[in-house]
């Protein structure tokens, strides 16, 4: 009689759920009205104008007055950006910073992570937490600020240097600079993705290893990074995303000699010479390249992986 | 034996110098904001305020200030309304093309800040609009709305729906029970959302950039401006207001929901 009664209420249960989540079928669509127009006038449709412009021919000021651009179809933009000046000025070093920022910055967070992940006090965790996320919630100005007051040629770094009797480096305007302030701002993003891996693995997996003989350094290259690769490969994916799409670093840093793609849609949309279909083309490369790293490396990755299993 | 102490050392240092990394950088810059010299020398020598004199004498950089402030405050206002919304119907409702609106609020995150704001900037100035405050604030609530969004639907998600079951069954309306039993059990997420929503806003440049107006100025916009013209510790003192601020909300947030609200929207 009981189990009957337990049967009967959960199925009831189980209707009213139902009912409760599908009362209407136009009232979902109704209350996401708002969203759904904003972004897809505010968000959809300027990436499509965007991407059109892209196709559109350049009119030099004073051709036709009043009008930046004429609405008929050329590749000229294209043609252009993969030009060796633009390829040589943006593309490649923007690609170079991509990679060695990300490269560093997974080296230095990952142990960040990792002792986070493991520590055994709340206290020291929240503390870890808490200057992650200030990090991450302290602007692009006061960290571009800092790195510009650091890596000047009288700052504490080339001090720093001079005191161990190196010579004086140009951080500002050399590939390096902008390197330096690239990868401090992936630390944070790189720190969090890692972390919330790093706390999937059993750390019953690592006392074991060392149980049965293994050093920490065998430990760790035999069982915790091939547990964590999965999110090692989500932060590489956001590095290299977060990095191609930096602007503030390279405007400061960059000092106008080292520039990067975002420069590049800065410089033709906000600069001395307005290009808008050369910004827009310069701008959809830039989200193809994003798009592609995204979906591409970690593709690659992740069939690399299979295999080696 | 040996190598594993070398290696232990070396885990230790990269600890250590990346920690002081994410540490040091406002730190320098608030030191920097009481030097008394206009070359920054770093570390300076003895205390100033000028710098912050200068940074309250100027009208400008204290008029885009409150309009940072100001701007954000509508887009955490904006945000939040928006994505408790979209996050409540999508947590509640059963319907087709949820997981596209789903990606679709989402998307401006993994969207370049910058290609975002040239998108905007060639699509209002190819529509006839040039330069309206309105359209800084439509950019910002685009970056703003997918952090709120992040923190929002876990806690509809993960909110037992019997509290509401309960309030329909003794005769209250949906719209009744969501103001007056769905809200005030998420309104610790209610609060993280506001502030990642005005943080977005505030420290926004990549975006803001393409839309402000050459008399309507946000802070970071100004200030790069100055910047890019070289040092000065009036930014610095700016700045530091800005970190203040940032810190302010983080304690305000740590003290009323815990900071683990705050890592669900801004984690990748």
């Amino acid at each position: 009689m009981r189990f009957v009664n337990i049967r009967r209420s959960t199925t009831q249960k189980g209707k009213a759920k139902k009912a409760f989540l599908t009362k209407s079928n136009f009232t979902p669509y109704l209350l996401l009205a708002p969203v759904i127009l904003l972004l897809v006038i505010f968000f959809l449709i300027p990436g499509l104008t965007q991407l059109s412009l892209s196709f559109y021919k350049y009119l030099p000021p004073g051709v036709v007055i009043g009008k930046l651009y004429e609405p008929t179809f050329t590749l000229e933009n294209y043609i252009r950006f993969f030009s060796p000046t633009y390829l040589n000025g943006y593309f490649w070093p923007t690609i170079r910073i991509m990679f060695a920022s990300t490269a560093i910055a997974l080296i230095l967070s990952y142990p960040v992570a990792y002792s986070i992940a493991r520590t055994s006090s709340s206290k020291l965790k929240k503390i870890f937490m808490a200057i992650v996320i200030a990090a991450i919630l302290v602007g692009p100005i006061v960290r571009v600020y800092s790195w510009l007051i650091i890596l000047g040629n009288e700052g504490p770094a080339n001090n720093v240097l001079a005191f161990f009797g190196f010579g004086r480096i140009e951080f500002l305007g050399s590939e390096l600079g902008v390197i330096i302030g690239t990868t401090q701002f992936l630390l944070a993003y790189l720190i969090l993705v890692l972390l919330s891996s790093i706390q999937n693995i059993n750390p019953a997996c690592e006392d074991a290893a060392r149980s049965l003989g293994a050093n920490s350094i065998h430990t760790f290259l035999r069982i915790t990074l091939p547990q964590s690769l999965p999110g090692i490969i989500s932060a590489v994916v956001l590095g290299l995303t977060l990095s191609a799409t930096m602007l503030e670093t390279p405007l400061v840093l960059g000092f106008g000699i080292v520039q990067m793609q975002g420069n590049l849609i800065y410089n033709y949309s906000l600069g001395s010479v307005v290009n808008l279909p050369f910004s827009s083309a310069a701008s959809v490369v830039l989200i193809v390249m994003a798009l592609t790293i995204s979906y591409g490396v970690s593709y690659l990755l992740k069939s690399q992986i299979k295999w080696a299993k | 034996m040996l190598t594993e102490k070398i290696a232990k050392a070396f885990v230790t240092f990269l600890i250590i110098l990346t920690l002081s990394l994410l540490i040091l950088i406002p730190v320098i810059v608030a030191i920097d904001a009481f030097s008394p010299t206009a070359y920054s020398n770093f570390p300076p020598s003895s205390l100033s305020f000028r710098w912050f004199e200068n940074f309250f004498g100027n009208p400008s950089l204290l008029s885009s200030f409150q309009i940072s402030i100001f701007f954000a405050a509508i887009v955490a206002v904006a945000t939040v309304t928006i994505g408790t919304l979209a996050s409540y119907v999508i947590a509640r409702y059963q319907f087709k093309g949820k997981k596209l609106i789903d990606a679709l609020i989402q998307a401006p995150i993994v969207f370049p800040g910058v290609a975002l704001g040239n998108a905007l900037l060639v699509f209002f100035y190819s529509s006839g609009f040039y330069y309206h405050p309105a359209m800084l604030i439509i950019g910002q609530t685009i970056i703003g709305l997918p952090y709120v969004f992040r923190v929002m639907l876990p806690s509809f998600t993960g909110l037992n729906q019997s509290f509401e079951e309960a309030s329909m069954t003794l005769g209250a309306s949906r719209v009744e029970t969501f103001f007056r039993v769905t809200l005030p059990l998420v309104k610790s997420a209610l609060l993280a959302g506001a502030i990642l929503g005005f943080a977005a806003a505030f420290n926004d440049y990549a975006v803001s950039v393409f839309l402000v107006d050459p008399t309507i100025q946000t802070l970071p916009v100004q200030l790069m401006g100055l910047m890019q013209a070289g040092v000065d510790p009036t930014i610095a003192a700016a700045a530091t207001f800005t970190v203040l601020i940032m810190i302010v909300l983080l304690v305000v947030c740590e003290k009323i929901v815990g900071i683990d609200k705050l890592m669900t929207g801004v984690k990748y």
